[in-house]
């Protein structure tokens, strides 16, 4: 493979006379024939073409020639052209390259620009063609700060448990190169600072290594989203001196977008090794639909498409893979001219240049077809699978439909007002404004917009005045510009009250850390069994509570038992340590230590995670005592083994606990929101909102709930500390991790171990059911005709809706069964007590884009089953899909 | 006669829940169980509650069923989603089963 390239180099060398192939084969040292066949390849892959005469002479193709890193770029001569010459001039800087910072939204192909850049930058360089290239994703370590600067810049032996030898960082490997970190706001301020010293001096430190100084010259491109600037040392941020804003999706061209999607179509074209299409219709939207995700969810919506594509193509329903509309995953449902007769489709030219190994996804195609083959009559559902779980996979990575919708919460004029009053502000406050806090205020007046609209009435709250001036001073301003700008008049509590959201938070989250008097040591066999329990817990609960000491399989027993009696010894003052183990040698150490170190140590065995959660809470509760806390972490061992349902009867309820200084301010909009959020299997979980007084800070109502329920986490924009529930402040829901966060925390404390796996009904399961379904119930209308229709016309409504399996079954059987009593009533001529026996409601009132979703399925069954749907049939059957 | 259940399937208006509660009367009689089944819409249900002593909702009106299981509670009624794929069939005789499941 590696011969094959250094020929079409050699070639691409020569120009656009080119060279024989004896010419080829002096020049590569192999015979003339070999080379030969080499080049024909290059012939057939088209890459290099034949110019007649003798002896043929072989060139490569002048599209190749001028085959530059820049020319593949998708943009390069539009929307992306300022930025690349301006990165590539940054590069160029004598004496020492320029540092970059990529800002962007996600998915805006900001890695994918670094990379590009630094192609250039290197093919741009005289004399050092293999300067290295690192990338590195901070956010792949974010959970452990030490070891994501450890990473960077190298760790020498023994800088902390664990670092049992000196490690080389990516700095040093960068070294005369280019190194480029990904999401830098993950870096810890230590971390940030060490990155600027580098940046101004060319100077670094491994980590653990005071006195040795190393020298490294790199080129710094660093990238992060926008949001995230605020979390930059300003000092490093003023350090990158070009910034290079990587434009939406929504601020390109339109023939921008079409190559991107001809580009990735012609990806999976090449993945599937069979002709492959696409309807007008289908690719329209791709063109017009909003894609928050940019080109990264572009990117996975298309191979969402093909997928469902290919699946009808293996299941024979299409001689052809043929990607239509009604394989667009997006939400937005599109102008669908209704007359078929004018789909047209377009053959995708296959993509083989980009190679197999640029594709990020496993080439799915591949394993279904084989799957196919060797499994003659392989069963149907199988395949589904494969597919439904790569597409779940896809759509993993852009948390769509839902989630991204909370940043909408906040009307974009209010949300401008505040971006635009943030400086003005800041010049009158003491603190810097967060990002987050205009959040937490947009949030606020955005709920409180949306009762003036619906002219809810409520109490006025008290006024509560912010003992600080300036804060109060700021809030009258804000006040002043939104009233200027929106018309907004906001009465003088609201002023008041908005003072205390611009005050900084009274603790930041690095406070929150408690001083622990009991410590958690998680001692287990193997390399990383007991560091990634501890990880996941102290993420958990926000704060480092468990400390893990992993034993893997060449550290002796003795050696262990060091370590942990070390590790004990060296916290100071704690009043006593329980022990979580897994089996053997360990479970009785702690009884050892115990009269060695003079410190009260229990020993529990047969760790799970449930235990170490429930200890790690227990320690956080000040006036716990050890043997309480040994208690409670045995106990969920217990609950964790004890399948008995009869103990379903005394746990406690789930809750969520959502606050705010008002209760009915971003807490009830937090609150509704949230219950959006909750799938199926968290339904029981309750959410309530809670008020904590500005001033006083009061949590009693918390405690309370706790002592009822099963807090599992509090959200809101007050941070609040109650012993042992995880806080997450609203903004962090704004970002993947902050919802990931909160996914676990209800994922882990699910009462049913095993999660409802049959609670998942496919698409095509649901055909299948309804068909026998409708068998049973209905008389005047053949359940298949019935069943295609709805197979073809549902999937728009059901994505506008977001519904889930249930709801989409059910509303196939409603519909099926409601059509049926209308031909009945048609056919006895009663259709007048049939609508009577409707309950009507005349209040609904269909959105433009309902209309849309809805019409063409409405058209299809008064066509097919010769009846004229009522208006009020129409708007029952909308109402009840919201 | 004390053994008796009643049970409630809510949907909207009653269209497929009458269908199912036929099924599941078919279902109950031929076991030659004393089982009562009515249909109804969830919007009436709240008046009628005190009647029954099983609530089944269908699966269309799924995201109703926080309204649903308050009135529910407050009846002491054991209420569930009917399962989806016995309601896609139709199927009287697992959704009774269901019935007799939630009643314990």
């Amino acid at each position: 493979m590696s011969r094959i390239m250094d020929i079409y180099k050699q070639l691409q060398k020569m120009g656009a006379n080119g060279a024989t192939a004896a010419e080829i084969g002096d020049i590569m040292q192999i015979n003339r024939s070999t080379a030969s066949r080499y080049l024909n390849d290059l012939v057939k892959a088209r890459r290099v073409i034949k110019k007649p005469g003798k002896p043929v002479r072989y060139a490569v193709t002048q599209s190749a020639y001028e085959d530059r890193a820049e020319s593949h770029i998708i943009g390069s001569g539009e929307s992306l052209q300022p930025l690349l010459e301006t990165g590539l001039a940054a590069f160029l800087y004598p004496v020492r390259p320029l540092p970059i910072l990529l800002t962007g939204e996600t998915g805006t192909g900001k890695s994918y620009l670094a990379e590009k850049l630094s192609d250039m930058a290197i093919e741009n360089t005289k004399d050092n063609k293999d300067a290295p290239f690192i990338a590195f994703n901070c956010a792949d370590y974010a959970q452990n700060p030490e070891l994501l600067v450890g990473q960077i810049f190298g760790i020498k032996e023994g800088a902390f448990t664990g670092a049992d030898e000196d490690k080389i960082g990516l700095v040093e490997q960068a070294n005369g190169g280019i190194l480029f970190l990904d999401e830098i706001h993950r870096l810890p301020p230590s971390g940030q600072e060490m990155l600027f010293y580098l940046m101004d001096k060319g100077v670094y430190h491994r980590l653990g290594e005071a006195t040795k100084e190393r020298r490294a010259e790199v080129a710094l491109i660093g990238a992060t989203t926008e949001d995230s600037e605020s979390y930059l040392l300003s000092t490093l941020l003023r350090r990158f001196s070009v910034k290079l804003d990587v434009p939406p999706l929504r601020e390109r061209t339109t023939a921008e977008r079409e190559a991107l999607i001809d580009y990735f179509l012609s990806e999976e074209a090449a993945k599937m090794k069979t002709e492959l299409s696409i309807e007008e219709t289908c690719r329209q939207a791709f063109v017009t639909y909003e894609c928050p995700g940019n080109i990264g969810q572009l990117k996975s919506d298309i191979q969402i498409a093909c997928a469902h594509a290919y699946l009808r193509f293996l299941n024979d329903e299409n001689n052809k893979v043929l990607v239509k509309l009604e394989d667009f995953p997006g939400n937005d449902p599109i102008k669908t001219a209704n007359n078929e007769q004018n789909i047209t489709a377009f053959k995708i030219k296959t993509n083989r240049a980009s190679g197999p190994s640029a594709h990020l996804f496993p080439n799915i195609y591949e394993r279904l077809d084989s799957e196919n083959k060797h499994n003659q009559n392989s069963d149907n559902d199988d395949l589904q699978k494969v597919v439904i779980n790569y597409i779940r996979d896809l759509m993993k990575e852009y948390q769509h439909p839902s989630f991204s919708s909370w940043r909408d919460l906040i009307d974009h004029d209010l949300f401008q007002v505040l971006q635009n009053t943030q400086d003005h502000l800041n010049a009158i406050v003491p603190h810097e404004i967060h990002k987050s806090q205009l959040y937490i205020i947009g949030l606020h007046l955005q709920n409180y917009r949306n009762h003036l609209q619906q002219n809810v009435k409520k109490d006025p709250i008290p006024a509560m005045v912010h003992p600080n001036a300036a804060y109060r001073q700021a809030a009258h301003q804000l006040a002043s510009q939104l009233q200027a700008e929106l018309g907004m008049i906001l009465p003088h509590e609201e002023i008041e009250l908005m003072a205390h959201f611009l005050a900084p938070e009274q603790h930041k989250a690095s406070d929150l850390t408690i001083e622990q008097e009991l410590a958690v040591i998680l001692v287990t066999h193997g390399k990383s069994t007991a560091s990634s329990m501890a990880e996941v817990t102290n993420y958990l609960l926000g704060n480092n509570v468990i400390i893990a000491i992993d034993m893997p399989m060449d550290i002796s027993a003795e050696e262990t038992y060091d370590r942990v009696k070390e590790t004990i010894n060296n916290l100071m003052g704690i009043r006593g340590a329980l022990l979580l183990v897994d089996i053997g040698s360990l479970i009785t150490m702690g009884d050892t230590i115990q009269h060695e170190l003079n410190v009260p140590v229990k020993t529990l065995s047969s760790v799970n995670l449930p235990m170490v959660m429930a200890a790690g809470r227990q320690s956080l509760i000040s006036d716990q005592t050890l043997g309480g806390m040994y208690d409670e972490a045995k106990a969920a061992l217990m609950k964790f083994t004890e399948k008995d349902q009869q103990e379903n009867s005394i746990q406690k309820k789930r809750l969520i606990a959502t606050v705010c200084f008002t209760g009915e301010g971003a807490a009830q909009l937090l609150e509704s929101w949230l219950e959006d959020q909750l799938s199926t299997v968290d339904q029981d979980v309750l959410i309530r909102s809670v008020r904590i007084d500005p001033v006083t800070k009061d949590t009693s109502v918390l405690t309370e709930l706790a002592d009822y329920y099963e807090v599992i986490a509090i959200i809101g924009t007050v941070p609040v500390t109650i012993e042992g529930i995880p806080y997450i402040p609203a903004w962090e829901l704004l970002q993947n991790e902050g919802i990931s966060r909160m996914q676990k925390l209800l994922e882990i404390t699910r009462k049913s171990a095993v999660p409802q796996l049959d609670d998942y009904v496919s698409g095509d399961e649901i055909y299948e059911l309804i068909i026998r379904g409708l068998q049973e119930i209905i008389t005047y209308f053949n359940p298949k005709t019935m069943a295609d229709l709805l197979k073809k016309y549902m999937p728009p409504i059901r994505g506008h809706y977001g519904w889930d399996s249930n709801r989409e079954l059910g509303m196939w059987m409603h519909i099926g069964s409601m059509i049926d009593r209308i031909l009945a009533a048609t056919l006895k001529d009663q259709s007048d007590e049939f609508l009577s026996s409707v309950p009507l409601d005349n209040t609904t009132i269909l959105s433009e884009r309902e209309f849309e979703i809805w019409n063409p399925l409405f058209e299809q069954l008064n066509k097919t089953f010769h009846i004229e749907l009522a208006d009020d049939i129409k708007r029952e059957v909308v109402k009840l899909s919201r | 006669m004390a053994d008796q259940t009643k049970v409630i399937i809510l949907c909207s208006w009653g269209a497929t829940s009458s269908q199912l509660a036929k099924k599941v009367q078919e279902a109950a009689e031929k076991r030659g169980l004393d089982v009562e089944a009515f249909a109804g819409g969830t919007g009436e249900f709240k008046e009628k509650a005190s009647q029954y002593d099983v609530a089944l909702l269908e699966p269309q009106v799924r995201h109703l069923k926080k309204e649903v299981s308050k009135v529910a509670d407050e009846h002491d009624i054991p209420m569930e989603l009917v399962d989806q794929r016995a309601f896609a069939l139709m199927d009287g005789e697992k959704v009774l089963d269901q019935i007799l499941k939630l009643k314990k």
